[in-house]
């Protein structure tokens, strides 16, 4: 039984990592219909941010939270102004072909300024674990588990509450009537852009003690952030957070069950079956041909 | 429109020069006189997910030919220039860029490749036009029991790797845990792609040859990002000895979530790859400490049995890396390059000159297959003499037949002591005792 329960709650730990890198990703979807191929290369700037303020100015990674997700709203925010506003409305190929290319820049970038070695954080909680009810859970797990659930809420009462989370949902969901009402879609998209890379600053920042930094390490995140939204159902605010879980769980029961290397394959028959089943995703609203 | 395309232009210009493959060397112009030029390929992944061993081993091959060119080049006088192509950790533009390097730039010989996957793809195409591969690092058996006449490999094949971990065992567990070998529990975890696969066919093989009881077999995928499901059965299976198989990331992983997860184990024998670089020991720290891990190359080893100039050699070697990088070289990356680009540059290209005339392919693939050098003449420890169609190398662990590969060659076993490691097996070479079982004060010792 307790074997069981650590294997569940294994999987739902990973799955919190999994939505909360996936849950900017979904967002920029959700709003401006961009799909950001250099999204795992945000993650990697947000952890080379974490990993900087950690060694250089002794800042714990959760406290680097904020800081972090500033940096890279702001770098998100010039890049949507400089280099995406103007492709949009024009065709979509060129925007795909623009944020692949924006992240093989990115990471020639990291390569040039931090070499392509591995870099660690240790702190004190890196492998630090508590007995939680005759299971084991690892403290930074359980505090990106928490981050997770907390950056979700505190999202979502934004777009619910906020005049500004009304405009973008307005936006989302009809970009004429939006504007013919008076909303300056351009401003949201910079915004919602902004807002979809600073979450993955946070995501970025508390999965730093928990790996390690390479300028290629967005690859190993962003292909199963890709299902995890796509699965959840593109744009869907719960669809990115009940993907997200679905797949940290099936994964950890899938190489229980058959071997690690099956463990990805579960996922994605999962992944097959629930588009074959549902085409638009779990929460998608829209059959799309 | 036209602001949007002006930009875009801009990306794709700024692309371009980022991701531009090999700029070829402006070297400098030939004489005409007849005399022989020397014109190495060299490829290894730059950019991509293997960049950050890939651009350390290709500084490493260099410094090796910058030091034989300041001596006058090969055999004093002929001096050494290269060619580089970046295979971006992609097993096909390593095979076109081969192939380039072949047909435009006419290299007489490739050296490379970083991962067994990309040196698997390149040996085609030198085996299509008969072109040596000096294959420095892919370690795949696979490599060379394709009957391929043009790849050549000085290191030991990674089944032996596999195979002298378990013999370390057989040697040492019965004493150190109190079991006869029938009742030692052994659990073999190993990452999928074909260097973790052939490590652990050795494995396999070998606990099996010795009638060790394999409580789990089992592989994942080194890009994986969460290994608890196979800690989970390791916690189950409850073995003595865990033979692993990691590159860097996942050996990280594995250390942090087996602890996490509150795996023991007795004995814990690793094979290179992720366990034999820094970025390990600065992943871990002091975890690293008692591991060990079986190595083709040695490190920290009693190097009375190398010659007086070799030693000197790489004495130099370490001086002007450290001076370079600000770090000294890194045995399993750069001292492993360094060597065997020397071995090329010092022996096989010296033979190639003097015995068959010239550096055609033919004429260094002729050497490589007549050299013959005893043990500790090289700056790998072993001899060389390379396995031949006419006379094939049949290995004990697996049975098959490789062609091309050094037969003196042999893996060596180092372990971890306050950071560094130290060569504890075979004793020849050892320069410490090897602590077999992890004693208590490691997180991962069994009580």
């Amino acid at each position: 039984m307790d074997f069981f329960a650590q294997i569940i709650i294994n999987g739902i730990l990973l799955g919190a990592i999994y939505a909360l890198i996936s849950i900017g990703l979904n967002l920029i979807f959700g709003v401006i219909k961009i799909v950001n191929f250099a999204h795992g290369e945000f993650l990697m700037i947000g952890m080379y941010l974490t990993f900087l303020l950690f060694s250089q100015s002794g800042i714990d990674p959760y406290l680097s939270i904020p800081i972090v997700f500033v940096l890279l709203f702001v770098l998100g925010i010039l890049i949507h102004k400089i280099i995406l506003q103007p492709l949009l409305g024009k065709a979509e190929f060129n925007i795909l072909l623009t944020t692949a290319g924006l992240g093989i820049v990115f990471q020639n970038l990291a390569l040039m300024f931090f070499k392509s070695d591995y870099r660690v954080i240790q702190t004190s909680y890196s492998a630090a674990k508590i007995e939680l009810f005759g299971t084991l859970v690892s403290v930074s797990r359980l505090g990106a588990f928490i981050v997770a659930i907390l950056a979700a809420v505190i999202l979502y009462f934004v777009l619910m509450k906020t005049r500004i989370g009304m405009d973008i949902r307005a936006v989302s969901q009809d970009p004429e009537a939006a504007v013919l009402m008076g909303i300056n879609d351009k401003k949201i998209f910079t915004i919602t852009f902004g807002l979809g890379v600073g979450l993955v600053g946070i995501a970025a920042a508390i999965i730093t003690p928990i790996y390690y930094i390479f300028p290629t390490v967005g690859e190993s995140f962003s292909t199963i952030s890709f299902i995890v939204v796509v699965l959840g159902g593109l744009g869907s605010f719960h669809g990115a957070l009940i993907g997200g879980f679905i797949i940290g769980i099936v994964e950890a029961i899938g190489g229980i069950i058959s071997s690690a290397e099956w463990a990805r394959v579960f996922s994605l028959l999962i992944f097959l079956f629930i588009l074959f089943v549902r085409p638009s995703g779990i929460m998608g609203k829209n059959a799309r041909v | 429109m036209f602001r949007a395309t002006k930009l875009l232009s801009l990306v794709l210009g700024v692309l371009l020069i980022f991701t531009g493959c090999a700029s070829p060397q402006d070297g400098a112009s030939q004489d005409q006189t007849g005399d022989i030029q020397i014109k190495l390929g060299v490829i290894e992944p730059v950019s991509g997910s293997m960049a950050p061993l890939g651009t350390a081993e290709y500084e490493a091959i260099k410094m090796a030919i910058d030091m034989v060119n300041e001596e006058g080049g090969v055999l004093g006088k002929y001096k050494v220039e290269h060619v580089f192509a970046d295979s971006q950790s992609n097993p096909s533009v390593g095979a076109s860029e081969a192939e380039r390097l072949i047909t435009t730039e006419k290299v007489p010989i490739l050296l490379g490749s970083y991962s067994s996957a990309i040196a698997m793809a390149i040996s085609e195409i030198a085996e299509r036009y008969k072109v040596p591969l000096w294959e420095m690092s892919g370690a795949t058996d696979d490599l060379l029991i394709r009957g391929y006449q043009w790849t050549f490999r000085n290191e030991a094949m990674a089944s032996s790797w596999g195979a002298s971990g378990v013999e370390f065992v057989a040697e040492y567990a019965p004493e150190a845990l109190g079991k006869e070998l029938k009742d030692i529990k052994v659990a073999i975890v190993h990452e999928d792609g074909p260097y973790g696969t052939a490590v652990s066919d050795g494995n396999r093989k070998y606990a099996e040859k010795f009638g060790m009881n394999i409580v789990l077999d089992e592989g994942y995928s080194s890009k994986t990002v969460d290994l608890s499901n196979i800690i989970m059965k390791l916690k189950s299976a409850e073995p003595d000895v865990l033979l692993l198989t990691s590159y860097v990331t996942d050996a990280i992983l594995f250390n942090r979530q087996a602890k996490e997860l509150g795996f023991k184990v007795k004995m814990l024998v690793t094979h290179s790859g992720g366990h034999s670089v820094q970025a390990f020991v600065d992943g871990v720290g002091k975890d690293a400490d008692y591991i060990l891990t079986v190595d083709p190359v040695p490190c920290k080893f009693n190097t009375d049995a190398l010659s007086p100039e070799l030693e000197a050699l790489h004495e130099q070697f370490v001086e002007r890396w450290t001076e370079k990088f600000g770090n000294p070289p890194y045995h399993h990356v750069e001292s492993r390059q360094f060597a065997q680009t020397i071995l090329l540059l010092k022996e096989v290209l010296p033979l190639a000159i003097e015995k068959h005339d010239g550096v055609t392919p033919e004429a260094i693939a002729a050497a490589a297959k007549e050299l013959d050098l005893p043990d500790g003449s090289t700056l790998m420890g072993y001899g060389v003499k390379i396995s031949t169609p006419e006379d094939p190398f049949r290995d004990p662990w697996l049975g098959n037949e490789h062609i091309g590969q050094n037969i003196k060659a042999h893996a060596y076993i180092n372990q971890y002591f306050d950071g560094t490691l130290h060569t504890v097996w075979p004793e020849e070479f050892a320069a410490v005792e090897p602590v077999p079982v992890l004693p208590p004060e490691h997180p991962l010792a069994a009580q």
